[in-house]
């Protein structure tokens, strides 16, 4: 079996793309890549070309922000010249995109955020989360070429990948699309703060306030912790959309996480689970997040927060 | 402007005890539990809202495929001001089945044009985001994904902005669309006054068959063979015992101090 894949080097995750994209197909003994397509917009760095590419073959494909026409019609063109069984994209909005476009004109079949694929009879059966992300679902896709896109909360691995024997370069930069007219690409500041966070305090719907929520980040620079939220204290105006973990947020994998005042969604604990240590303060002993932590705490978030807070403040003064 | 917004209601999965979650072959009984908008669906909803409080002109539908159950929330929307609710009557199971609704809101669309078909960015089930891809590419239309507002850009063009992976975009778009909502500006739906609930609170949902629109159905590609439940469990220890200040020095001096060593 032969695999294509994609990855964005538009995007800072590009090196963590592909090592996920190696879990979901070699940690499995899938087959072998048959090419590596990187979509660039600038310049494409060497070393991280000579890293990512996990085939011999490499495209290169120099386009603008987003998934234009001329792009997908290029990736097209690519998959029909080297005929993959399966074509790999990272779980990203333009790597699905591309997925489901090229699924529909190739007449293939289209899976996204998979977290990984085994191939037997000839058959392709990816697991995903499916019902908010209370149970996981094994599909079968039918009909080649498959399209898989891999979850941004997939495991990942280290690279083998050598510097590839064939590099090919296209241009579609600066096409006309005539659909999309214009487009401006805004990156954030700091866009991976949460992501790479040590230490995080996230706070729920228990919190109560947008003040209490304010609270908890004042202190959470005591205890050198990013704050994160779930998406319904998001929703409620108590922190910005970027600060959502959560599946289809932020996923983090800090040493410390505290949880506070967040009943424990499935949804929100996919974005906190890789943390090597969770507390959780919830008043409710009942509550889902008591049995998914290590250390749960029943009462009042703001009390126990308030005297955290003054040990920390004490243990910092000798 | 024509706007069409494209609903799937779902059971409320945050209702169902542990218990509850027992899979018999691919399907867990939902029966019982209430029927929810999720959060994208409610601001797509809202950003549709918006966008026509906007414009001089605008004629809003809400589309929807399933059962009965689901033309509760079309009383809320025509009190809220849209001019047409849908319900695509489907039988079976299509829990797991985007290019199924693509093609059926496709069809819709060809009948009654429409210039922005807006949806949520996923669904609460499936959650593959896949529908309103798999729309635009029937139609042969752009799709914006993830998008946080919009605004009318000029003749025939709808500014959007959305979400990308590294932080957001901004782009001008050729109408006809397809835009789906993610975190939006504006994430709750509006409540109807009691007077609009009272004087649209009758009005029919429009039912057609799923069959009339559409035949043959196209064959679903990606098909659900087994479900597990996904065990997050952790062997917690849980520190019920004492004052607030008791807990959190327990919490402090056994878990974080020794875990909170360096900067």
């Amino acid at each position: 079996m032969k695999y294509a894949a994609v990855l964005d080097g538009r995007t800072e995750h590009m090196h963590k793309h592909a090592q996920q994209l190696q879990y979901a197909v070699q940690h499995r003994s899938l087959g072998d890549a048959a090419a590596t397509v990187i979509i660039y917009d600038d310049q494409v760095d060497d070393s991280l070309l000579a890293e990512c590419a996990l085939s011999e073959d490499a495209v290169l494909v120099k386009a603008d922000g987003w998934m234009s026409e001329a792009l997908i019609g290029v990736l097209q063109d690519i998959f029909e010249e080297f005929s993959p069984d399966l074509c790999l994209f990272p779980g990203t909005r333009d790597g699905n995109e591309a997925a489901a476009r090229l699924s529909v004109r190739m007449n293939g079949s289209c899976l996204t955020s998979v977290h990984a694929c085994t191939c037997a009879d000839k058959k392709l059966l990816c697991r995903k989360q499916v019902y908010s992300g209370y149970l996981t679902g094994v599909f079968e896709l039918r009909q080649k070429p498959w399209f898989v896109t891999v979850s941004h909360e997939a495991e990942s691995q280290a690279l083998e990948a050598g510097r590839p024997r064939r590099i090919r370069k296209i241009d579609v930069s600066g096409t006309a699309d005539g659909r999309i007219v214009k487009h401006q690409r805004i990156r954030e500041e700091e866009p991976d703060s949460l992501e790479s966070a040590k230490r995080i305090i996230a706070a729920g719907r228990g919190a109560g306030s947008k003040e209490a929520v304010q609270e908890f980040a004042d202190q959470a620079v005591l205890f050198g912790a990013e704050m994160g939220v779930t998406r319904c204290a998001a929703m409620n105006g108590w922190a910005p959309m970027n600060r959502i973990l959560g599946a289809s947020g932020i996923i983090a994998r800090p040493e410390v996480c505290i949880v506070l005042g967040a009943s424990g969604s499935p949804a929100f604990l996919a974005g906190i689970e890789k943390s090597t240590f969770i507390a959780s303060v919830n008043r409710d002993p009942s509550a889902p997040i008591a049995s998914c932590v290590d250390a749960a705490v029943v009462d009042d978030c703001i009390e126990v927060m308030k005297e955290l807070t003054a040990i920390m403040k004490e243990e910092k003064h000798r | 402007m024509r706007i069409c917004v494209c609903i799937s209601p779902a059971p409320d999965l945050e209702m169902l005890a542990e218990e509850d979650w027992v899979i018999e072959d691919t399907h867990v009984d939902v029966s019982f539990v209430k029927q929810q908008l999720n959060c994208f669906d409610e601001s797509a909803l809202e950003t549709a809202l918006r966008l026509s409080d906007t414009l001089e002109t605008c004629s809003l539908t809400a589309l929807t495929i399933g059962g009965r159950e689901s033309e509760m929330f079309m009383k809320t929307l025509y009190a809220l001001g849209f001019d047409t609710c849908v319900r695509i009557d489907a039988h079976g199971d299509i829990r797991f089945t985007p290019m199924y609704k693509a093609a059926v809101i496709s069809e819709y669309v060809r009948q009654h044009p429409q210039d922005a078909v807006i949806m949520g960015l996923q669904g609460s089930l499936g959650g593959s985001g896949l529908t309103p891809l798999f729309t635009a590419e029937l139609l042969g239309y752009p799709c914006i994904t993830a998008a946080s507002s919009l605004r009318i850009a000029g003749e025939n063009q709808l500014e959007v902005r959305n979400s990308v992976d590294d932080g957001e975009a901004v782009q001008t778009v050729v109408l006809p669309c397809v835009v789906s909502v993610g975190n939006a500006e504006y994430s709750y739906l509006r409540v109807p006054s009691l007077k609009d609930r009272m004087k649209y609170g009758s009005k029919l949902t429009a039912v057609c068959s799923a069959e009339e629109l559409l035949s043959p159905f196209p064959e679903e590609h990606a098909v659900l063979k087994s479900m597990e439940v996904r065990d997050r469990k952790r062997s917690t220890v849980v520190i019920h015992e004492g004052s607030a200040k008791e807990k959190a020095r327990r919490l402090y001096d056994e878990f974080l101090k020794p875990r909170m060593d360096g900067p």
